[in-house]
Order: C-alpha cells, then sequence, then structure tokens
C-alpha cells in the first residue's frame, strides 16, 4: 500500500515538476523576447498607442463592455429559444434579444425604437418632402453653402492669380542654363533629402516594424474592434440569428436593424469626418475593383466562347494596323488556357467514372513515366498503357511468371504496385467496365485517355507552336498531388514576369506530308497537339496565281509538292481525346484570296472590320465619366505649362517642379488604370473559306493587360530587317533632299524607279532625235 | 463631341447629387 502511495506521491511530484518547469519555460521566453522587443526603442512608441488604446477602452468606451456582457446574455436565451422551438423543449425564458439596450448610450441615434413608431415619422417625412416651404429652406440651405463655399474660393483666388503672374514672369526670361537649380529649389532639394526622405523611411520601417510584431497589431486591432462595439455587435448577430431562424418573425428585423445603428453609433460619432471620408473611398474603390476584374474577366469568358464556336482553323484577316496578328496572339492564349480546362474536365470525367480506382497511384507512375521520356506524345501515352496492360494480362495467363513481370514492370516502367491488381485497384471486386448509357467503357481504353489528357495537363512547357515568338505565363501549383493551373490573365497584384516560356518555334516541315526542306526531319514526327500559330501564313503558302510557275514535279520542297493542305485537312485525327480535338490554328494575313483557297476554304474566315475606340472597364473611370474629365484638364493645362518653360528656359524651378509632380500623379495613376482595366473591342465579321454569304458580326475583346504584357513583338518579324540594317553607313538625316518643288532630272534618276526610268528612257529618246 | 459628352455627365452627376441632397435635407429638418 505504502509502495502504492509512494509510487502516487512521485507520479504527482513529477506532474507538479513537469508543470513548473513549462510555466516557467515559457515564461523565460516571454521574457527573452520582451527583452528582444524592447531592445528597439519603436517598441515604447507602439505600447505607449497599445497602452492609450486600452485606457480609452476603459475609460471611455464603457458601453461596449456593457454591451458585450448584453450580447452574451442575449445569445445565451436565444440558444434556449431555439433548442425549445426546434425540438420542442419547454424553457422559460423570453429571448432578450429582442429588447432594446438597458444602458443609455448618449450619442444614440434618433430612429423611433418600433415599426409603428417609424410608420408615423415615415409619413410625416413625405408630408414634408412634399411642401414648397422645405424645397425653399432646401435652397437656401444650398445658397449658404455657396456662400462659404465662394468665400473660400475667393480667399484661394488670389494665390491663382499670384501663380499665373508668377509663371508669366518666369517665361518673360529665357535661359539655357540646363538644370540648373533655382534659390526655392535648392532648399527644396535640401528639404526633401533631409526631412522628407527620412521622415518617409521612418514611417515605412515603423510599419515593416510593426507587421513584424504580429502579436502587438493584433492586440491594437482587437482593442479598436472592442471600442467600436464590433465585437458586441458580433455576438449580438449570432443572438439574433439562432433567434430568427427558429421564429422566422420578419416583424423584429426593424427593431434588430435600428438596435445596430445604435451600437455602431458609437464608431459613426467617434471617427471623425475626414475619416469617414478616407473610409469611404476605400471602400468606393475596392467596390469599383472589384468590379472592374469581374468585367475583365467577362470579357476574357466571352472571348473563350468565341473561340470554342470556332473550326479548327481561324483565319484572320485585316488591314496593316487593324491588330490581326494582335488578336491571333491573344485567340492562342486564350485557347492554350481552354486546353488545359478541356483535358482537365476529361481527368475528371474518367475519374468519377472509375471513382474507386487509387487515381493517386496512377498520377504518380505518369508523372515517372513522363520525367523519364516515356510519355511525351499523345501516341506514346496509349502504347505505354497498351503494354502496361498486356503485361497484366500476361501475368494473369501465367502466374508463375507474375514475379519476373513486375520486376521488369519497375525496372522499364517505374511501376510499383500490385500485380494482380493495376495500380492496388481491386479489379475483380469493383470491376473494369462502366455502362455510360450507350456503350460499355473499358477501363484500360480510360486509362489510356487518361493518360493523354494527363500529358496535356502536366506540360509545363507553352501548348502554343508559332512562326513568331509569343509569351505565356501560365503557372502550376503543385504539391506533390494533383498540380492546378494558375492561368489568370487579370492579376490584382504588382506581378513581376519572374517565370514564364515561350512559344515553341513552328518547324513548317512539321505540317508537310509530302517533301520537307529538310530530308527526313525529326520533328515532322513530332506533330500533333498544340495551337498553330502561323502570322502571314498569305506570305507563306500564297495563292495559285502566285505559285503559277512553281512545278509539283520539282525536286526542291515547295507549296505544290509539300502536301501541307492536305496535312492541314487531316489535322483533326491526330489530336483527338474522348472526341475533343486538341489542336486550332490561327492564321492570319492582310487579304484572304492571298491564300490558296485549296487551304483557306478548310478555314472560317473572321474580318477585322473596326477597332471602337479604348474604353476603361473600370466603372467611374471609363473616358465618359468622372476621373478622365478632371484628368484631361489638369492635365492639359500642367502639359502646356511645362512644353512653354521647357521652350524658353532650362533651369529647374520649384514651382515649375510642383506642377510637374502634381502631373505626375495624375499621369501616373491614369497610365496604371488605363493599362490595367483598358480594353478595345475588336468588331469582326465571320464568313466561311469560300467567302459567299452574309458576314456574321461578332465582337472580340482585347484587354491591354492580357495581350500588352510583353506577349509578342508588334514588329515580330524585325530581326531580318536588323540584319539589313547593320551594313547601313547613312541614316535618313544623311540622304539626298530635293532642291525645289519641280524635282530637276538628275534628283528623278536618284529615285532608280521602274516608271521614272520608262519615262526617262523615252525621253532621252526624244532629246537624242531632236539633237539630230 | 467627347468633351461635351463629358460635360453632360458632370451636369447629370450635379443634378442626382442635388436630387439625393433634398432627401437627406428633408431627414434633417425632420
Amino acid at each position: 500500500m505504502s509502495k502504492v502511495l509512494s509510487k502516487v506521491k512521485n507520479g504527482f511530484l513529477a506532474f507538479v515538476g513537469f508543470i513548473i518547469n513549462a510555466v516557467w519555460g515559457f515564461l523565460c521566453d516571454c521574457a527573452r523576447s520582451l527583452k528582444a522587443f524592447y531592445s528597439d526603442y519603436r517598441a515604447y512608441i507602439l505600447t505607449v498607442f497599445t497602452l492609450g488604446s486600452l485606457a480609452l477602452s476603459v475609460f471611455y468606451f464603457q458601453y461596449s463592455g456593457q454591451r458585450i456582457i448584453e450580447g452574451i446574455v442575449d445569445f445565451g436565451t436565444s440558444i434556449s429559444y431555439y433548442f425549445g422551438c426546434v425540438y420542442g423543449m419547454e424553457f422559460d425564458i423570453s429571448p432578450t434579444v429582442l429588447e432594446f439596450s438597458k444602458f443609455d448610450f448618449e450619442k444614440a441615434i434618433w430612429l423611433p425604437f418600433t415599426w409603428e413608431e417609424f410608420l408615423v415619422l415615415w409619413e410625416h417625412y413625405w408630408e414634408v418632402w412634399a411642401t414648397w416651404e422645405n424645397v425653399q429652406a432646401y435652397f437656401l440651405w444650398l445658397g449658404d453653402l455657396l456662400f462659404y463655399v465662394s468665400q473660400v474660393a475667393l480667399m484661394v483666388s488670389p494665390l491663382i492669380i499670384l501663380l499665373v503672374l508668377f509663371f508669366r514672369r518666369y517665361l518673360s526670361t529665357e535661359n539655357t542654363d540646363h538644370n540648373k537649380d533655382s534659390k526655392v529649389m535648392i532648399l527644396h532639394r535640401k528639404f526633401t533629402h533631409k526631412v522628407l526622405v527620412p521622415v518617409k523611411t521612418w514611417f515605412k520601417e515603423y510599419f515593416e516594424f510593426i507587421k513584424f510584431h504580429g502579436f502587438w497589431w493584433k492586440s491594437f486591432l482587437v482593442i479598436w474592434l472592442y471600442n467600436f462595439n464590433l465585437i458586441g455587435i458580433t455576438v449580438e448577430l449570432l443572438a439574433f440569428y439562432f433567434f430568427f431562424v427558429a421564429s422566422f418573425d420578419f416583424a423584429t428585423i426593424y427593431g434588430q436593424t435600428v438596435k445596430l445603428l445604435v451600437d455602431l453609433s458609437v464608431a459613426i460619432f467617434t471617427i471623425p469626418v475626414w475619416g469617414w471620408v478616407i473610409i469611404g473611398f476605400v471602400i468606393w474603390e475596392l467596390i469599383a475593383y472589384k468590379m472592374g476584374y469581374n468585367n475583365l474577366q467577362h470579357s476574357e469568358r466571352k472571348n473563350r466562347g468565341f473561340i470554342n464556336e470556332r473550326s479548327l482553323i481561324t483565319f484572320v484577316c485585316g488591314t496593316m494596323g487593324s491588330g490581326k496578328t494582335t488578336a491571333i496572339t491573344d485567340m492562342a492564349l486564350s485557347e492554350s488556357v481552354e486546353f488545359h480546362d478541356q483535358a482537365y474536365k476529361i481527368l475528371l470525367d474518367i475519374d468519377f467514372e472509375f471513382f474507386r480506382f487509387p487515381w493517386q497511384n496512377f498520377q504518380e507512375w505518369l508523372k515517372t513515366l513522363f520525367i523519364r521520356h516515356v510519355i511525351y506524345s499523345p501516341f506514346t501515352c496509349k502504347e505505354a498503357i497498351k503494354k502496361l496492360h498486356y503485361w497484366f494480362n500476361e501475368a494473369r495467363k501465367h502466374p508463375e511468371n507474375a514475379k519476373a513481370i513486375r520486376r521488369y514492370l519497375k525496372k522499364e516502367y517505374g511501376y510499383k504496385w500490385s500485380i494482380s491488381n493495376p495500380f492496388d485497384y481491386d479489379i475483380d471486386h469493383y470491376g473494369g467496365k462502366f455502362w455510360n448509357g450507350v456503350l460499355e467503357v473499358d477501363l484500360w481504353q480510360d486509362l489510356e485517355d487518361y493518360t493523354q489528357a494527363y500529358l496535356i495537363y502536366i506540360m509545363t512547357s507553352s501548348l502554343i507552336l508559332a512562326n513568331y515568338s509569343i509569351r505565356t505565363d501560365e503557372r502550376i501549383i503543385d504539391l506533390g498531388n494533383f498540380p492546378v493551373w494558375d492561368s489568370n490573365f487579370f492579376r490584382k497584384e504588382r506581378h513581376r514576369i519572374i517565370k514564364s516560356h515561350h512559344a515553341h518555334i513552328l518547324d513548317f516541315d512539321m505540317l508537310r506530308l509530302g517533301k520537307k526542306i529538310i530530308d527526313n526531319n525529326p520533328n515532322f514526327y513530332a506533330f500533333g497537339i498544340g495551337v498553330y500559330v502561323i502570322s502571314e501564313i498569305d506570305k507563306e503558302r500564297q495563292n495559285a496565281l502566285n505559285l503559277q510557275e512553281i512545278k509539283a514535279s520539282a525536286l526542291e520542297c515547295n507549296q505544290k509538292n509539300d502536301m501541307f493542305n492536305e496535312m492541314l485537312k487531316m489535322v483533326r485525327h491526330a489530336t483527338v481525346i474522348r472526341n475533343v480535338p486538341f489542336v486550332h490554328f490561327f492564321v492570319d494575313a492582310q487579304r484572304p484570296e492571298d491564300w490558296g483557297a485549296n487551304a483557306r476554304e478548310t478555314a472560317e474566315v473572321v474580318h477585322i472590320e473596326d477597332k471602337c475606340e479604348a474604353r476603361v472597364l473600370l466603372p467611374w473611370f471609363s473616358p465618359w465619366r468622372f476621373f478622365e474629365f478632371i484628368y484631361d484638364w489638369v492635365y492639359g493645362k500642367i502639359e502646356s505649362v511645362y512644353v512653354d518653360y521647357s521652350v524658353i528656359r532650362g533651369d529647374n524651378t520649384f514651382l515649375v517642379w510642383a506642377l510637374k509632380w502634381l502631373g505626375a500623379v495624375f499621369k501616373h495613376h491614369y497610365e496604371r488604370t488605363y493599362n490595367k482595366f483598358g480594353c478595345v473591342v475588336l468588331k469582326l465579321g465571320l464568313e466561311s473559306g469560300r467567302l459567299e454569304g452574309d458576314l456574321l458580326s461578332k465582337k472580340y475583346y482585347l484587354c491591354f493587360q492580357k495581350i500588352y504584357k510583353d506577349r509578342f513583338n508588334t514588329a515580330a518579324m524585325a530581326g531580318f530587317f536588323a540584319k539589313i540594317a547593320k551594313h547601313a553607313d547613312i541614316g535618313l538625316n544623311d540622304l539626298p533632299e530635293y532642291a525645289e518643288t519641280t524635282a530637276t532630272d538628275d534628283e528623278l534618276a536618284k529615285a532608280n524607279s521602274h516608271f521614272y526610268r520608262r519615262i526617262a528612257k523615252y525621253s532621252d529618246m526624244v532629246e537624242s532625235e531632236a539633237t539630230r | 463631341m467627347k468633351k461635351f459628352k463629358q460635360f453632360l455627365y458632370v451636369l447629370l452627376i450635379l443634378a442626382v447629387a442635388l436630387f439625393i441632397g433634398y432627401f437627406i435635407f428633408t431627414i434633417t429638418v425632420l
């Protein structure tokens, strides 16, 4: 007995020792972190602010504490009421949430507490509203307001006149003192370097300091949530929720709204007017930005709808500068995202067909095959599954060889699961067939489709093949399980281009069934899935008229013997997975007729008929709205003053610097918003490749944030011209000019024109005959 | 035309503000 007692005693002492040790350790940790915290003098400022807020909680915002206690009581009675109603239990408690606060709050709002009182007031309101006296009183008040505004304007106007006079004085003296600062400017620069920049840096570092010490800013936040009664409101909201879902008494909503306003009045009256202006502006901006981003996403969805409606070859035509290459680039970017989405849909469909199949194992295996370069095209995907299927059948037919087959599969294919049950899927128990209502789908067929779709899904390089460079920046997020794509073209945060891919170089030999430029070109065999983009297809393929002299029997590869057109007509067959073709050609040219009809008629022709004026999809900003009106006015004025100044003077004066700074603030905001939310609508006319019938009107949205983010170079083929230009010893300035408005014979001869040479030939003949 | 359109929008905003202001003013005199 004594032994047991002593064991209990020892155990108890050990437990107490452990607790004391843990508490001591915790206290030591706290002391250490506090010591580290207070080693920085900024910690004292933060502490003063936090303790000051806490003092306000105790001495000024007592109402908040009282309301939390009331809220907890209300919550308790509401819960009792809820269980009483829902489970038929009898409690002799009435929900106190319906009662108003017992504590008087001096800044309570003036709304009546009951609905009946409110109705009386409501009637009275409209009676007053409709009286002529009230209208007169309103305009009198407005007149008073305008009087004060004009008084302020009167006080400010001499300053403006003074500014104008200053400018006049500036502009009356010319100088070429380049970058020389005026006296005020020197003072300003000193003030900026010695005061403004250090203060700005201090505040920046102080906010970083606060951000780093999470405990302190969170405590500060909680104190002010308490002060402004928001904790009490949350508890009351929960109390009313439980009362309402049990009672559905809509008549109580008015009373609760008044109660909420009374509770909010703490914040409403404590925060000063300028505080509310800032809060209002921030809320306004948040709503506007949310709507702006929704508009951008909506435009992108409409574009995807347009592309999905198209056939496999989309031929965009338009004049120079109409934006046809921009349009096909934008379409290719969207289609590349669409391919990922389509592949994802196939993966999910198959996943649910055999929902018991351990897809995680299968995905792991596919990743291994992808890394080992066993699967790299739809064909290799099919082959891998076919081989696996074959070896599984062999193992079943000859169980004595199962172990050897498993060893072989592990070595060659990295397969590490059961040999009797593929990927540990109990095929005998759960079955290997799925009846889809029309067909009996085989598991192995599904695995083939899954592998092909998975290959498209996890390929991190671009799905675009083009005859010019296109940059893509979709990001794959892979935590080691099923990866997801972040394909959002519109980002709220400042998104720097860190990692991106570029389109693959389109080797035209890939698209030639017949003769090729490089015999036995290995790239030819790589033809398959992808978004193919060909700019200036007319110059590449030409039409029958241009190819008159070209013979199909020629030894060299040409447009008549390369069987490009035949390939184009059959592309679908190489790229279909579960009836979804993973191929799309986007091509462009200036005139549709310039591309031979044989190939063109396989395409849909999209004419760019018009390009609307760019508009900003951010609400309350768009060209005809408020901000641009102010921007145009302010920036216009500043720009004209600045240009005048920079023509006449070369030095720096403070006033012009200040104006330029203001102009830059406006311009930067305008430029950023314009680039983020700008959108041009292309008005398109759609017709078949046979170029007959009426044009069908369509729209396509070019959003700047998507297409002008260094996606492609509008001078994509500048490389060729650079090769020519590097040999040039003369520039435009060195070329001879005409001496007068009538060109001389010698000057015309310098034009090296076919036309002038022809005329010169006859005029020379006439001259020689005349002299003879 | 664009400037005129902008001017009309500013007038419209002012008119709406005047109208809404009347409602708020009536509340304050109750």
